[in-house]
């Protein structure tokens, strides 16, 4: 009896079942990781900063006024005390005014403070620089007050609503005054590291064949627990995967194409793999001044003849398995902020007897697919990027499926990749009437973050023609002028909620108007050893700032 | 043969510039360094317009090809478009690591290739020669691609795991070790094997071929038969007689391969993110970037047309009864 009491006191002293304790971080060592994509070069400002690859590594020593959560809502970043809001006095309306807060922490690598001097010239270097990537929103400021070293009090002339991601957000970040010459920086950093730093890394090295990042030291947030972490172009996909599997390199971000990189991962138990929604907004656009697409019952008809679903489960699952189907006005994202709460294009389901229908009502004859109309057929081009894996199966999916409902497809493919001559010829003025040579186009817009605006893609002065040298973006040929005056005053709506009143609006009428039929967002994966990498690797997956984001909470087991 | 050599360079000035000339053409109408920012909502009309006059593609043709061709001339090489890089030394760089994986690749498999070859013909139709015929057959329609990403599979997961190491024995990629600050003649030669490899299967089918052909032909002709006939040792007869004559259409296979070796192989450096003149030219011509392909080119014929005079002099050291006017 004694025994068994003690052995029922010994098991409740036990707790329980056994539980393994948590990996406790390990601080030192470092790692290497694969990626897809190398920039030209490290400067901020010029023509290299256009590319993604630079941003994601760019973004690890800028420090930025606002950032974007791994959900891609804005917050406060280390570097300021809050995000400014009409509520708090931080936004202005009238005039267009921001007031940000610096953190008296923040200081750059060499323990220098981060003040509103940088900011002002960060203001001024990109509008000095003559190749700057984008001047938008800030060619709209008309001074920046550095008066108090931690308050920059930042003038516009006019409204700018995409201001969040100014000095920072998903496209910039703020630059260090003393590590340049003069406001024109086009040429600085065309070779060697960003070597100042107001993030966790410093980088240390930048070359054609690796991107070495160190700990900053200095950082007055979550210091890094690596030592380092190189980087090392890894540009084909296959290899990427192998390399991983080898152990040569311990984390990579590839981009999806038409196989599934979660399966290849699976068979290795030492790896693993997370597939999740992106920042690219893809969708099916259509030509408005198409003889054939302006007619707004065969394009409905066509909204009715494209099985997404089937696209969903065919392609994106393979990498992205809880993907669904995208239906938020251009370019919100779900869950994303506020902007996708209305979703008007789930209406539209797989259903060929209703496209057929929608057909016959507008004096199509089809009784013989594809269905003809005063002797042309419903014969519909449709254009991608050339050699582009993902989009070559998206329309491999669709083309059997749209002829039951009356339409054929026809594809032809030009140039040696995916941005000429598609976005420079074909689809802004291709064709004798320079109206472009397309009638359905599948191509991806991003990255997006928090700002949807549509202005610049759907405004009626933005349709491409002669006379702006067809260099507009409006490669849809949409206009509606009740869209046109809503998507200005949405631009001019600092109030998010007003914001996005107008937009809803202007959506709905671009839903009303047929002109574009949304697929999905572009999935993110990230890939990792897990048996020699801990911490939260994967979980910034879909982080507009790419997989390595949360690289700081790494370490080697 | 210094008037044939002073001819042959004097013509192929003109080939180089008309080559320089077509190449222009050709990028500027199939790439356009700023076409993908329209793919980029933030980028206003505005923008796409500063940059494009920024970087001079708002001129002609004809004014963008010359304000190069006249910087080249002077030994200015430009910068690219997109980086503000100075073109030199990236493409010096880039040459550099070609010239070694191509060099390497070819010397190494040129000796084996003409053993193989030699002996092949030897023995004609032995059982040697029967599986040298099928081996080079096999190398030959083995496309590179596959063979590079077999090769990673098996040295990277395979021979790694069965061995219990924790890094491959040979490298799967790159050009060194990332984690080394210092130059490591080991470490390059790890990361040499694979891509060499794979250069090397098919330089070794087709110089095996070669040799064993060029080989058979010379060994039946009346000169041999009469080295016999004068009393020389079969080694003599093969190695001063046989061998010397029977190389020189290996010699312009050779003089071709060396000469496209600046060119860069492309497949081969995508695999294995091996920084050399194939990617180099891959990523300058996917960016637009008209002021890095240029010289890319340049150097590319240059090469060409240099190993292939090379050749034509090497064939009057080879036979001499040929002799250039």
């Amino acid at each position: 009896m004694l025994l068994v009491a003690l052995a029922m006191i010994l098991a409740a002293c036990g707790g329980g079942e056994d539980k393994a304790p948590a990996a406790q971080p390990k601080v030192g060592g470092s790692i290497v990781l694969g990626a897809e994509q190398w920039p030209d070069c490290m400067n901020p400002i010029n023509g290299c900063s256009s590319g993604y690859w630079q941003a994601i590594q760019v973004w690890n020593v800028l420090p930025r006024l606002i950032e974007y959560d791994a959900k891609g809502n804005s917050t406060a970043s280390d570097l300021i005390t809050e995000v400014p809001s009409l509520a708090n006095g931080g936004v202005k309306e009238k005039p267009f005014t921001l007031t940000y807060h610096l953190n008296p922490k923040a200081v750059w690598e060499d323990g220098t403070p981060i003040t509103s001097k940088d900011i002002e010239f960060t203001w001024k270097a990109i509008i000095a620089t003559p190749d700057a990537y984008t001047k938008t929103g800030y060619d709209l400021i008309t001074k920046v007050d550095s008066s108090d070293p931690l308050t920059a009090v930042i003038s516009f002339k006019d409204v700018f609503v995409d201001w969040i991601d100014l000095f920072g957000g998903n496209v910039s970040g703020v630059l260090k005054a003393a590590a340049f010459k003069g406001n024109n920086i086009s040429k600085a950093y065309a070779t060697g590291p960003l070597d100042f730093s107001g993030g966790p890394w410093i980088q240390q090295t930048f070359t054609k064949t690796t991107s070495v990042f160190v700990r900053n030291e200095k950082y007055w947030g979550k210091k890094p627990y690596l030592d380092k972490m190189t980087w090392v172009p890894q540009k084909d996909q296959a290899s990427e995967v192998t390399a991983l599997l080898s152990g040569e390199i311990l984390a990579a971000f590839p981009q999806p194409s038409n196989v599934s990189i979660l399966s290849q991962i699976k068979s290795n138990p030492n790896a693993k793999s997370v597939g999740g929604t992106g920042n690219f907004y893809e969708a099916m656009w259509i030509n408005q001044e198409d003889p054939v697409m302006k007619d707004k019952a065969v394009r409905e008809a066509f909204f009715y003849a494209v099985d997404r679903e089937e696209i969903l489960k065919g392609l994106i699952h393979l990498n992205a398995p809880n993907e669904k189907v995208l239906n938020c006005g251009p370019f919100s994202l779900p869950g994303r902020g506020p902007w996708c709460s209305k979703t008007p294009w789930d209406i539209f389901k797989y259903d060929p007897a209703k496209s057929k229908s929608l057909l016959e009502g507008a004096g199509w004859d089809c009784s013989k697919l594809p269905c003809t109309k005063a002797g042309k057929s419903l014969t519909v081009s449709y254009r991608y990027c050339n050699g582009n894996a993902r989009r070559q199966t998206t329309f491999d999916l669709v083309k059997e499926k749209v002829k039951p409902a009356g339409f054929a497809f026809t594809h032809s493919a030009q140039g040696n990749d995916c941005a000429t001559p598609l976005f420079d010829q074909t689809l802004p003025k291709g064709g004798a009437d320079g109206k472009g040579t397309f009638q359905i186009a599948d191509y991806a817009q991003g990255p997006i973050a928090t700002d949807p605006s549509p202005t610049s893609n759907f405004r009626c002065n933005a349709v491409p023609v002669a006379a702006n040298g067809y260099g507009t973006a409006n490669l849809s040929r949409y206009c509606n002028t009740k869209a046109d005056t809503l998507m200005v005053q949405s631009d001019a709506a600092v109030d998010p909620a007003k914001r996005l009143a107008l937009l809803e609006q202007a959506w709905d009428l671009m839903f009303q108007d047929r002109v574009f039929l949304p697929l999905y967002v572009l999935p993110n994966v990230t890939i990792w050893r897990a048996d020699k990498l801990g911490g939260p690797v994967g979980e910034a997956n879909s982080s507009p700032y790419g997989g390595f984001f949360n690289s700081p909470e790494w370490f080697l087991k | 043969m210094l008037r044939f050599v002073i001819r042959r360079v004097l013509f192929s000035i003109p080939v180089i510039v008309i080559a320089s000339i077509l190449v222009f053409i050709v990028v500027r109408a199939t790439a356009n360094p700023t076409a993908a920012l329209l793919q980029n909502p933030r980028v206003s009309a505005a923008d796409v317009a500063r940059v494009r006059h920024q970087l001079g593609l708002d001129k002609s043709g004809y004014q963008q090809y010359t304000a190069w061709l006249s910087h080249f001339v002077r030994g200015d090489w430009g910068e690219s478009l997109i980086s503000r890089r100075p073109v030199g030394k990236d493409i010096r760089e880039a040459l550099a690591n070609s010239l070694i994986l191509g060099l390497t690749g070819v010397i190494v498999s040129l000796f084996i290739g003409m053993g193989i070859g030699i002996v092949s013909a030897l023995r004609q139709y032995s059982i040697f020669d029967q599986a040298a015929t099928g081996g080079a057959f096999f190398g030959l329609s083995m496309p590179n691609f596959w063979l590079a990403l077999m090769l990673q599979v098996f040295f990277g997961l395979y021979l790694t795991q069965w061995l219990g190491l924790s890094t491959p024995v040979f490298a799967t990629f790159g050009l060194s070790d990332p984690n080394l600050t210092h130059f490591d003649l080991v470490d390059r030669i790890r990361h040499l094997v694979l891509p060499a490899s794979v250069l090397a299967v098919q330089i070794i089918a087709v110089y095996s071929r070669l040799m064993r052909a060029s080989m058979l032909e010379i060994m039946h002709a009346d000169h041999i038969r009469t080295a016999r006939a004068k009393g020389l040792s079969e080694r003599q007869v093969v190695t001063h007689h046989g061998v010397r004559n029977a190389l020189v259409p290996v010699t312009t296979q050779l003089g071709l391969d060396i000469g496209a070796i600046a060119g860069g192989l492309i497949i081969t450096e995508a695999v294995f993110s091996y920084p050399g003149m194939g990617n180099y030219f891959v990523d300058a011509m996917r960016a637009g970037d008209y002021p890095q392909i240029l010289p890319w080119m340049m150097i590319v014929v240059t090469s060409v047309i240099l190993f292939n005079l090379v050749v034509d002099i090497s064939y009057a050291a080879l036979d001499p009864r040929i002799r250039y006017a």
